[in-house]
């Protein structure tokens, strides 16, 4: 045998297994305007830095025929690679070959490189794009779920783990992106637990795709995902952003990048941005995009529990996350949506070593039956539970409303926070005027021959007296109270001071969905 | 010569049920009253016996809030009302032209002036609601066609 013979055979089993489950079917694929799961992983990567692992793996089903067929590299391309210099691990499922099934080696193959990326300390990306559970592996194939979703738990908090979902993705499928950091899915993808064939037959409800698990349902209704891309390289782009502000693992600090924005630059702009009436709202991420580095903000789950506004943006360089309440929806309540994304992102920020920066203008918990019942104790909870828990520096801007429950909860003093700061706009108090005249003065208001006239004059007295930032502030509650055009100022020292804090890199807890 | 009567229907957006009575008079038809049947709620699930050690209040009534439950996407043209609240003004008139995200009414809620915008582009069908009028979360305000 010569060496001739022995590339020959290689090279046409390495060009087998490069074709996935054939030309015709990659076409396809190619035709509905998507990449191929390998076209995915070079778009993603930096050029040339891929480097395959079990490219050669088989299946070994013999059950329903499957001794017969051929699945090139199990019907999942897996590897590492760097995106902008900084290692990855990634899995792609390919689509064209057994639908992209999960296989018993499918399967192992995707544990491997998590496994890989524990040991190495880097972000894993998992593209999904899979019909499901190989039914001829049987309980060979839910194995493999099982392998997959008990490393997702394993990796939480301790490297970044983030799910495209490029196409279909149901039944078990769905809880290896759920248990993962973000989620990211895009216009053709559809992800449910049982298909719309399954839920006619259980309750008569006739829905397609789209409805019970498209892309919009979950960023808007359900906040399963966290963001969804118009094609796949707008995905896969998102992606490398989103890394951007990521430490490769839970042992690093994000990464600074030396701002064109000087920290010092005034913004007196938001005193335009800023409706001085309490019951105006406004844009709170016009604010954000003010106070950070060059106006960029990358926001996280902007579709999902509007009231509250989170993401990633940098100050002075340095990386930090975000929490806003959005006055001009639901007036910037906290209810049980906005709860859970809010705790879940600070818990995400706590995980990877991110300072957390908070505005707050929030009239409270949402009040009502609705919110009662759907258990807004136990969800409100989760807040105050991810303020107190986070030990990365936590910075706080009381722009307007702190009232209550929910100024407590949104990163105040005594939740722990290293610095506040409010506007003179800011409003600390335990409810707003009307609420609590009539419960103070309840007595003298009833009392009164003109009950009208003194509950008037009560409110115009709570008002004047606590409907401001400096009861909290005399306290030292608030740290200082600045000037709408020296926010950035204030909040780049206080960055600055606070990042030198003992705050040690390394793991504090996973990351469990909220 | 008048001519005038008055039906109703029940029609279902989104898979909620709204009670709509329409009037017509000489080829004109108006919508004159929409509001949102409040379905009795859904008997609890076979797979989830309740426990015989129930107490006696009926627990299959507490069932999740409403706005948790999951529906189909937007294309309706109900706009409701995200929470309770008092109808401070209204930005628009019947047979306007409305574009996605155009001011349609502010809805006074907890002590903010919730400004409620169109979910899509298109005419401002009928105007269900009056300034200074108490609303609760999802009573339909304006209908969109």
């Amino acid at each position: 045998m010569a060496w001739e013979d022995i590339l020959e055979e290689y090279r046409k089993r390495k060009e087998t297994i490069l074709l996935g489950g054939g030309k015709e079917k990659l076409q396809k694929i190619k035709d509905s305007g998507k990449l191929t799961a390998r076209e995915r992983i070079n778009y993603f990567l930096d050029e040339n830095s891929f480097v395959e692992i079990g490219a050669f793996v088989e299946h070994r089903a013999t059950a329903l025929g499957m001794e017969k067929t051929k699945a090139p590299s199990d019907g999942v391309v897996t590897g590492f690679g760097t995106v902008g210099g900084r290692l990855v691990f990634v899995a792609s499922q390919d689509f064209s070959v057994l639908g992209g099934s999960v296989g018993e080696m499918h399967a192992a193959k995707i544990a491997r490189i998590q496994d890989m990326a524990l040991q190495y300390k880097a972000p894993v990306i998992i593209m999904n794009d899979s019909g499901g559970a190989r039914i001829q592996e049987g309980v060979d194939s839910l194995k493999g779920y099982g392998d997959i979703f008990y490393r997702n738990v394993k990796s939480s908090g301790v490297v970044p783990q983030i799910s495209v979902v490029f196409g279909p993705c149901a039944g078990g499928a769905v809880y290896s992106p759920a248990l993962m950091d973000f989620v990211f899915m895009t216009k053709n993808a559809y992800m449910f637990i049982t298909g719309p064939k399954v839920v006619e037959t259980v309750t008569g409800e006739k829905v397609t795709n789209e409805q019970l698990g498209g892309p919009l349902v979950h960023a808007e209704k359900a906040g399963n995902i966290h963001f969804v891309a118009d094609s796949d390289e707008e995905a896969l782009d998102l992606v490398r952003e989103l890394l951007s502000y990521l430490p490769n693992s839970a042992f690093e600090k994000p990464l600074y990048m030396d701002p064109n924005d000087e920290p010092t630059r005034l913004v007196p702009e938001l005193e335009d941005i800023i409706p001085a009436e309490p019951n105006k709202a406004f844009d709170i991420r016009k604010v954000i995009n003010a106070v950070m580095d060059d106006g960029r903000f990358m926001e996280v789950q902007s579709d999902f529990a509007k009231s509250v506004v989170t993401g990633f943006g940098r100050l002075g360089g340095h990386v930090v996350g975000i929490v806003a309440n959005q006055s001009s929806f639901m007036a910037g309540v906290l209810d049980i949506d906005s709860s859970d994304k809010a705790a879940r992102f600070v818990r995400t920020c706590n995980a990877f070593n991110i300072p957390i920066l908070t505005f707050v203008d929030t009239p409270g918990y949402m009040p009502g039956t609705g919110q009662e019942y759907g258990g807004i104790i136990r969800h409100g909870a989760k807040l105050l539970y991810a303020y107190s828990e986070a030990e990365v520096p936590k910075i706080t801007l009381i722009v307007r409303k702190a009232f209550g429950g929910a100024y407590i909860a949104m990163g105040s003093k005594h939740l722990g926070a290293d610095l506040v700061f409010a506007l003179p706009s800011a409003q600390v108090a335990v409810m707003e005027a009307a609420g609590a005249a009539n419960i103070v003065f309840k007595k003298e208001i009833e009392s009164s021959p003109n009950p009208e006239e003194v509950r008037a004059s009560k409110i115009s007295e709570y008002n004047k007296e606590f409907m401001n930032p400096y009861v909290a502030a005399s306290r030292l509650y608030v740290d200082d109270i600045v000037e709408p055009q020296f926010v950035r100022i204030a909040l780049f020292n206080a960055l600055e001071l606070t990042l030198t804090k003992k705050n040690s890199v390394g793991v504090k807890h996973g990351n469990i969905p909220l | 010569m008048m001519d005038k009567n008055v039906f109703h229907y029940v029609v279902k957006v989104n898979g909620k049920e709204y009670n709509v009575d329409i009037e017509s008079e000489n080829d004109e038809i108006m919508v004159r009253n929409v509001s949102r049947v409040h379905s009795q709620p859904a008997p609890a699930p076979q797979s989830e016996p309740v426990p015989a050690t129930s107490s006696p209040t009926n627990s299959q009534t507490i069932s999740r809030p409403s706005e948790k439950k999951s529906e189909a996407p937007s294309g309706g043209n109900i706009v409701e009302a995200p929470l309770p609240g008092k109808i401070l003004r209204i930005n628009v008139s019947v047979g306007q032209q409305v574009k996605r995200g155009e001011l349609l009414l502010v809805l006074e809620a907890m002590k903010m002036e919730n400004e409620i915008l169109a979910p899509s582009d298109g005419v401002v069908d009928s105007i269900l609601v009056t300034p200074n009028q108490t609303v609760n979360t999802h009573d339909a305000l304006v209908l969109l066609k």
